[in-house]
């Protein structure tokens, strides 16, 4: 999935918790490390993801979380700086809203 | 009995009458018409194709006829007729039986969702099926001509029918749609070979047909399994280049030529994903039809010693 250029404020302590859309349950195809297919039973779309993004979509299915969370989660295998880490998942996070993978919710 | 077993004139007579019934591949199709030019290319094109009994059940009731209404300065059309619905604009009567293949291509697009069809050709060597997907003008139906006269077996050159449910291609040998340049290269490497009249000026230029093999037609009702797929482009002046694809490229590669992938669903999702896995992918560029055949050749006749090889070294067992 190409990375859009938002800036959207990071806000760790907004606490928004990522996760599936209700009745979203999503099948995975991955040939090699660097993409990932999805395929969305709910919208019957097909997606493309980069292997972060891939990574990303896999641990909101596993484990609802905030960015918070998912940071810390990443924060061993992306060697990135905290801030671009944050924002790299707020970024990935808020297209798979739009693309009705993901969507944030109250704590 | 077959299409050519018919005398053109007692052919001509039915097809004028009650019509006649042509089985191509899962498909039947009850054809009538009263025009000549319709019925003489038919004829021989589609000689070697089964007519079913009358009243039995057809997919689709297809009628090509002279448009009634014309004003006396507009040239002569033909329109088109399904299950007697005229669903297109009326046509140039020079191009009725282009015309008419292409509309028999719009049936199995727009009605046959229980397949997954691709915009790709489909042949066979030694057991391996080959696509070649693409949209119109990439090259493929002149490679698929190139590849059934060098023996290959046809199983489309148009459209390729993936059964979801058992992952096999099924067979939809028809006349092959050459256009433009690809009518003289195919006439001079296929001497023996039949081809129906020239249609100058339709939408994509001159199409001429040449009729299918007639082994492939018999084997109209043995599905293959795929196991390799080659996205083909030609280009002038081009060297050959044949490199593997990432099956990622080649699933959304695959998936642009999908008529009915969204239709389909899950299911559809799956059926991609099994097809995929059980390829090789390749991309193949061209310029000159005889090295790309003997580059196909030389792919498939590789796969098949490294899988008879497979076999042979397969562990021995033990109780």
């Amino acid at each position: 999935m190409p990375a859009s250029p938002v800036s959207a404020p990071i806000d760790d302590s907004a606490g928004e918790i990522w996760r599936l859309p209700k009745g979203v349950s999503l099948l995975w195809q991955s040939w090699d490390e660097d993409e990932v297919i999805v395929f969305n039973r709910a919208s019957g779309q097909t997606h493309l993801l980069d292997a972060f993004s891939g990574a990303v979509l896999r641990r909101i299915e596993a484990s609802p979380s905030t960015i918070l969370e998912l940071r810390r989660y990443f924060a061993l295998g992306f060697a990135l700086d905290e801030h671009v880490l944050s924002e790299r998942l707020d970024v990935v996070c808020r297209r798979f809203d739009q693309l009705g993978l993901a969507e944030p919710a109250a704590p | 009995m077959n299409v050519g077993e018919l005398s053109l004139e007692r052919f001509a007579g039915r097809l004028a009458g009650e019509g006649v019934a042509i089985r191509w591949g899962p498909f039947v199709s009850r054809i009538v018409s009263k025009l000549p030019e319709l019925a003489a290319p038919l004829h021989l094109l589609y000689a070697d194709f089964p007519i079913e009994p009358p009243g039995g059940i057809c997919d689709f009731h297809v009628c090509v006829r002279p448009r009634s209404l014309r004003l006396p300065w507009e040239e002569q059309q033909v329109e088109f007729l399904l299950d007697g619905v005229r669903v297109f604009q009326p046509v140039p009567r020079q191009s009725a039986l282009t015309v008419f293949e292409w509309r028999l291509n719009w049936c199995v697009y727009a009605l046959a969702n229980n397949f997954l069809i691709y915009h790709a050709a489909v042949v066979e060597r030694d057991g391996l099926s080959l696509l070649l997907p693409g949209h119109s003008g990439v090259g493929k139906s002149t490679l698929c001509a190139g590849l059934v006269t060098a023996g290959w077996r046809l199983l489309s050159d148009e459209l390729a029918l993936l059964n979801p449910d058992d992952g096999r291609l099924r067979p939809l040998a028809r006349p092959i749609s050459l256009k433009n340049q690809s009518i003289d290269l195919i006439k001079s490497i296929a001497p023996d070979g039949t081809f129906g009249p020239i249609a100058t000026d339709t939408a994509k230029g001159r199409v001429a047909h040449m009729k299918p093999p007639t082994s492939s037609v018999r084997r109209a009702g043995q599905p293959a399994a795929p196991r390799l797929i080659v996205l083909p482009r030609f280009r002038r002046g081009a060297p050959l280049r044949l490199a593997p694809v990432p099956k990622t490229k080649a699933f959304f590669r695959l998936a642009e030529t999908a008529v009915n992938y969204e239709t389909h669903g899950e299911q559809g999702f799956l059926a991609m994903i099994r097809l995929i896995d059980a390829s090789d992918c390749y991309e193949l560029e061209y310029s000159s039809l005889d090295h790309a055949v003997a580059a196909m050749e030389d792919l498939v006749r590789s796969m098949s010693v490294e899988r008879r090889c497979r076999t042979t070294t397969l562990p021995v067992m033990t109780c």
